[in-house]
């Protein structure tokens, strides 16, 4: 297990983020907990219909992110990366008209290098696979990091993509986010398998096992990563051991599966805390600064939100946009269909 | 349920909606809409559709000799299409008017607030209905 931030703030040996990067990553971190209060709240008013919160997980999603060049690589997200799609370049009101239902506004701006959201378990795995694939075939340098989580790592999506990774030497960056739940299943019946980051070894490439509370060891294990994907060394697969200290979405209730005690427990390890406490005795972060952070993302905040809100909604035109060029005639007549069906009668 | 045992959930003279699922919901609330004006339509709802219930299919079909197809799936490909192309060669004689499919449209799922522009709708299902009724 890689570990390098204990969870007082201590540090073992040099950091390996320039005191700007930790600043960043905290405020990233503080943005991301932000965001998962605000639209929890949407969902309750019911204007958001569905929201998987990143409590607890912020260190492995930002961690990894801070370790990619947005100008070079890509991600490749499953459903709980909002914090490392923003920092790679999504604008914060497409995320939020994302889960406000306003597609057509939160569509990915042309020269972001991210894929969609991937709700569907596992199944982004290929494509990332493909898609290092293709970067390494054009020649065009930068890695892919997919997302991806424990229970995922049981489908055979996650097997086939490992395996063409592995034989292709693809520069692939696999991350998997181990929260210990796949919904309400806990990870010890997930699997037989003790470290996960073990089933690479059956493909041909390494994996490491890290603290994924811990900003540094997340963000270290990644820039490793990434250099061996650059240098032409192909995949590597990074377990990164966190918890899901908030619900799986906004449709579950964890307190049927789980206990207190471990909610406790993880609350220790919070891994925005002990950067906190880093970057305070480091003379970089203070409670003003703190302040002025969440106010500053506080208006962040509502400005992505009134501006989806000002956006006008999707009609039924909408549904038949964005997969073909030009509309068959059948697909012409459902639109018409469609759009006669809208007015009001 | 017995497999291959379809249901007549509501009899009517005029027209036959034939359903299964959530679909089944849809074909009442119109049939209801529909009595408003007077037109009898009965409601199928098909249980199981392999095996499919094709002696009660072609009975119910036979009644009326009108009959729209409701499902939930997209309309191309749907088992709408399966249903509706078994009632053409176990019933042709029976039919005075063609046979209509009410289905969700040939596009990806959209999010939960266009789910009325994708989706049959009691609306659509009763005006596909009053065209059938009036061929």
């Amino acid at each position: 297990l890689i570990e390098l931030l204990g969870i007082d703030g201590s540090i073992r040996g040099a950091a390996p983020m320039t005191s700007e990067q930790v600043v960043d990553s905290l405020r990233l971190m503080l943005l991301s907990r932000a965001i998962d209060d605000r639209l929890i709240k949407l969902q309750r008013m019911g204007r958001v219909g569905v929201y998987g919160p990143v409590h607890g997980q912020e260190a492995a999603v930002i961690g990894s992110a801070m370790a990619l060049d947005p100008q070079r690589d890509w991600i490749v997200p499953a459903s709980r990366e909002h914090p490392a799609m923003l920092r790679h370049g999504l604008p914060l009101m497409n995320m939020f008209a994302t889960y406000m239902g306003n597609f057509e506004a939160a569509a990915i701006p042309a020269g972001v290098r991210l894929l969609p959201r991937q709700q569907s378990i596992g199944s982004q795995l290929p494509h990332a696979a493909g898609l290092a694939w293709a970067l390494k075939l054009r020649g065009v340098g930068g890695v892919v990091a997919v997302y991806f989580g424990e229970g995922a790592s049981s489908e055979g999506d996650f097997h086939e993509a490992s395996n063409l990774a592995g034989v292709m030497r693809v520069p692939l960056v696999m991350l998997l986010i181990n929260n210990h739940y796949a919904i309400s299943t806990p990870v010890h019946r997930q699997t037989a398998a003790a470290d996960l980051a073990a089933r690479a070894e059956g493909y041909g490439f390494p994996g490491f096992v890290v603290d994924g509370n811990d900003l540094f060891a997340v963000y270290s294990t990644t820039v490793d990563a990434v250099d061996r994907a650059l240098a032409g060394d192909g995949p590597t697969l990074i377990e990164c051991r966190t918890y899901r200290m908030g619900f799986h979405n906004t449709s579950d209730n964890p307190k049927e599966y789980r206990d207190q005690a471990e909610l406790d427990d993880a609350e220790q390890r919070d891994p925005i805390e002990r950067v906190r406490r880093f970057a305070t005795r480091e003379g970089i972060w203070s409670a003003a600064k703190e302040a002025a952070a969440v106010d500053e993302i506080r208006s962040d905040i509502e400005a992505a939100q009134r501006e989806v809100e000002e956006l006008p909604r999707p009609g039924a035109a909408a549904i038949f946009e964005h997969v073909y060029e030009t509309l068959s005639p059948r697909l012409q007549q459902q639109r018409g269909e469609a759009l006669d069906d809208a007015r009001p009668s | 349920v017995p497999f291959g045992s379809s249901r007549l959930v509501r009899e009517g003279k005029d027209v036959l909606l034939v359903a299964w699922s959530a679909a089944v919901h849809l074909c009442l609330a119109a049939a209801d809409e529909l009595a408003k004006d007077g037109v009898a339509a009965a409601v199928l709802d098909l249980r199981t559709l392999v095996p499919l219930d094709v002696a009660g299919l072609i009975a119910a079909v036979e009644k009326s000799g009108k009959v729209v197809v409701v499902h939930e799936a997209p309309l191309t490909g749907g088992f709408g299409a399966e249903v509706v192309a078994t009632i053409q060669q176990e019933a042709f004689g029976s039919l005075d008017a063609p046979v209509r499919r009410v289905a969700s449209r040939d596009t990806p799922y959209p999010p939960g607030s266009l789910e009325d522009h994708f989706l049959p709708t009691v609306r659509r299902i009763v005006s596909a209905t009053r065209a059938t009724v009036a061929f």
